[in-house]
């Protein structure tokens, strides 16, 4: 038999194979591709979690007194709704990096246990914005850091550019002094400095409720262009006002972004209202629905009243915010 | 090699020819059947409808549509008087029946905050399904975190055990494709299957919950549990998927737990602080209007909750819960 004879067989024998080898295989094909994927299940792989690195420690606990609960884990941006399933979307439209959650338990009493959740939300601004937007309205301050409050079983703090939740399974006395220590471990392991939100101090102080302060990272008022928004609650003696403020980073932005958000409230059915200021000189009002939304600039500030159904003193109010926003700018 | 041999080896025209035609032949021949093999479009609807299964049926036609509301802190003694309102436990559960019951077991959270079934109404609900005369009683969930944590943790474990009922954890094999006749969105979804089989009865408790996405966790989204795979996708059209829900699973009787309700901050709450007693279990054969009135309690209206709509109008029940003259109880 000639050598191109033999090459020719080999080739030959090579393409069955691959014929054979393609034929098996297209029956195997990638469920994934028509929607038909199923579920893992067991252990802390279940629903496809990151287990926790060698080097990430955020919620290793060292208090003594606790035993560990399990191994931690962490969720990135694709599999943080298989932890905290529809509130994920909260945490993602506030540019949310990783999650890593553990629990722990008194090594005395197994029943009395608790889990740590660190939300790592890469800046600080935007760890404050998950922790004010759903801070309960009954809480007590916590104390051990700049932000935080406590809940008759929980824990709810604010560190750097973490957000961290404690809750516990209990509220034993016991339980939530484990709790509060494993708190105050957390900060002072990160020596973070105190947050200065530029924005918070251009609020009038009086009546301010500042630890309901909130900073909506966007859709601000349900306007999608209105992002980067501080919104201060006030208590006046003629009933609560909210006052918001955003800075941009120029003076011209600060006008568009002012001017569309006005149009958007005009398009949702509000009614321009003459609002006369004697210190406010580019001072717009419309109306919705027997709320008066007071708007204006101040160099980069974009700053207002937001839904005030005492129009006196929502001017009153927005005069002050001017004049701060006038002192800081000085 | 000698002229003569180098003679020979020189190729004819003939022989070119010859080994060109059977050159091309091959590789027609093998084009031929790579086309004939080649599937451009992929699996079929056709062929997908052919692989699905079915799911048992376990609504009892002959009930009707009733509800009964009961207002009480114990859970347990409130099932019992809402079961006896309406015809005892024996109208729902005879001898020699294989009940499914459905918890809301998604996170690995205590009994207290509220997220999942409540375990003293699932250990109940046993028992009674037993007493009746059923022969077992599963109780299933495919939870959001890990299983083995959720059920242990939640307590629905140790309370199923207990009650002397099989507590049924998922498996990758549990789950089978299925397809919902007249469904746009439940098509050839992998569905927590296995446990069903066998099955003629189907009860689901759900906790009333806020929710983020939806609005609200009520007795139709919690068999959102049945379903497997990457089934976040569902959550781009939550009030088509929950309906489509409603329509896949026609329980025996539904239990919506509003004891203590999770009023913000849903799905998973965290603080004792979302939390409010209502004192309010409502069972039911009608999921629909359970869910219309635990959207009332959580201080919504119907309108909020648009799978509550479009789950009546697939004519899967009534959003008008006060037509169906609930029996109120005071446990």
């Amino acid at each position: 038999m000639s050598l191109e004879t033999l090459i020719g067989v080999f080739i030959l024998l090579l393409l069955c194979v691959i014929t054979v080898g393609v034929y098996l295989r297209q029956f195997k094909f990638d469920e994934e591709l028509y929607k038909a994927t199923l579920a893992q299940s067991g252990g802390v792989e279940y629903g496809a979690a990151v287990q926790e690195s060698e080097g990430d420690d955020v919620a290793r606990l060292e208090i003594a007194g606790l035993q560990s609960l399990g191994v931690p884990e962490t969720f990135d941006e694709e599999t943080l709704s298989q932890k905290i399933d529809g509130r994920a979307e909260l945490y993602l439209g506030c540019g949310f990096e990783k999650l890593t959650t553990a629990r722990y338990a008194l090594a005395d009493d197994p029943g009395a246990w608790f889990e740590i959740f660190v939300f790592d939300m890469g800046v600080p601004r935007n760890a404050f914005a998950v922790y004010s937007l759903q801070r309960r309205s009954e809480a007590t301050d916590a104390a051990f850091a700049q932000f935080s409050y406590a809940a008759e079983n929980a824990l709810f703090f604010v560190c750097g550019r973490f957000y961290v939740e404690i809750v516990g399974a209990q509220t034993t006395p016991a339980l939530m002094e484990t709790m509060t220590a494993a708190g105050k471990a957390f900060v002072a392991q990160r020596s973070e400095e105190e947050i200065a939100f530029l924005e918070v101090s251009l609020f009038p102080q009086e009546f301010l409720q500042k630890e309901q302060i909130r900073f909506v990272p966007a859709d601000g008022f349900g306007y999608e262009k209105f992002n980067d928004v501080f919104v201060g609650p006030y208590e006046l003696p003629s009933g609560r006002l909210e006052a918001f403020v955003s800075v941009r980073n120029s003076s011209e932005e600060a006008s568009q972004l002012a001017q569309a958000y006005l149009d958007f409230l005009i398009r949702l059915g509000s009614e321009k209202i003459g609002v006369a200021s004697g210190e406010i000189a580019d001072l717009k009002a419309v109306d919705l629905l027997g709320d008066t939304e007071l708007v204006f600039t101040a160099g980069k500030v974009v700053a207002g009243i937001h839904a005030a159904t005492d129009r006196a003193a929502a001017l009153e109010l927005a005069e002050k915010l001017y004049r701060e926003i006038q002192r800081a700018a000085k | 090699m000698s002229e003569a041999e180098r003679r020979n080896d020189r190729i004819t025209r003939r022989r070119f020819l010859k080994r060109a035609a059977k050159s091309g032949l091959s590789i027609a021949a093998a084009g031929s059947l790579a086309y004939w093999l080649h599937d451009a479009v992929g699996p079929s609807a056709a062929r997908a409808a052919k692989t699905t299964i079915a799911l048992p049926d376990g609504s009892i036609p002959s009930l009707g549509s009733r509800m009964a509301v009961v207002e009480g802190k114990n859970r347990a003694e409130s099932l019992k008087r809402g079961l006896d309102a309406l015809g005892g436990i024996q109208a729902f559960v005879q001898r020699g029946d294989r009940v499914v019951v459905k918890v809301n077991a998604a996170f690995a959270s205590p009994p207290m905050l509220g997220a999942t079934t409540h375990p003293e109404l699932v250990g109940e609900m046993v028992r009674l399904c037993l007493r009746a005369g059923a022969v077992e009683v599963r109780v299933v969930d495919n939870p959001i975190n890990d299983p083995a944590s959720c059920f242990r943790l939640t307590g629905i474990g140790e309370a199923t055990e207990q009650a002397g009922g099989k507590l049924i954890l998922p498996r990758q094999d549990f789950f089978k494709p299925f397809t919902l006749a007249g469904g746009e969105l439940i098509r050839n979804w992998p569905v927590l299957a296995t446990p069903l089989d066998g099955a003629n009865k189907i009860i689901g408790l759900a906790p009333l919950k806020d929710h983020h996405r939806a609005g609200a966790s009520m007795t139709m989204k919690n068999w959102y549990g049945f379903l497997g795979g990457r089934r976040n996708i569902f959550h781009q059209d939550i009030h088509n998927t929950v309906k489509e829900l409603a329509m896949m699973v026609r329980p025996t009787l539904v239990v919506l737990d509003a004891t203590v309700a999770m009023m913000t901050n849903g799905p998973t709450g965290g603080s004792l602080s979302d939390l409010k007693e209502i004192k309010t279990l409502i069972v039911s054969t009608d999921q629909v209007a359970a869910d219309a009135l635990g959207c009332e309690l959580l201080g919504k209206a119907i309108a909020d909750l648009p799978y509550i709509a479009k789950a009546a109008e697939a004519g899967v029940g009534t959003a008008d819960y006060k037509s169906l003259n609930p029996i109120r109880i005071a446990a």
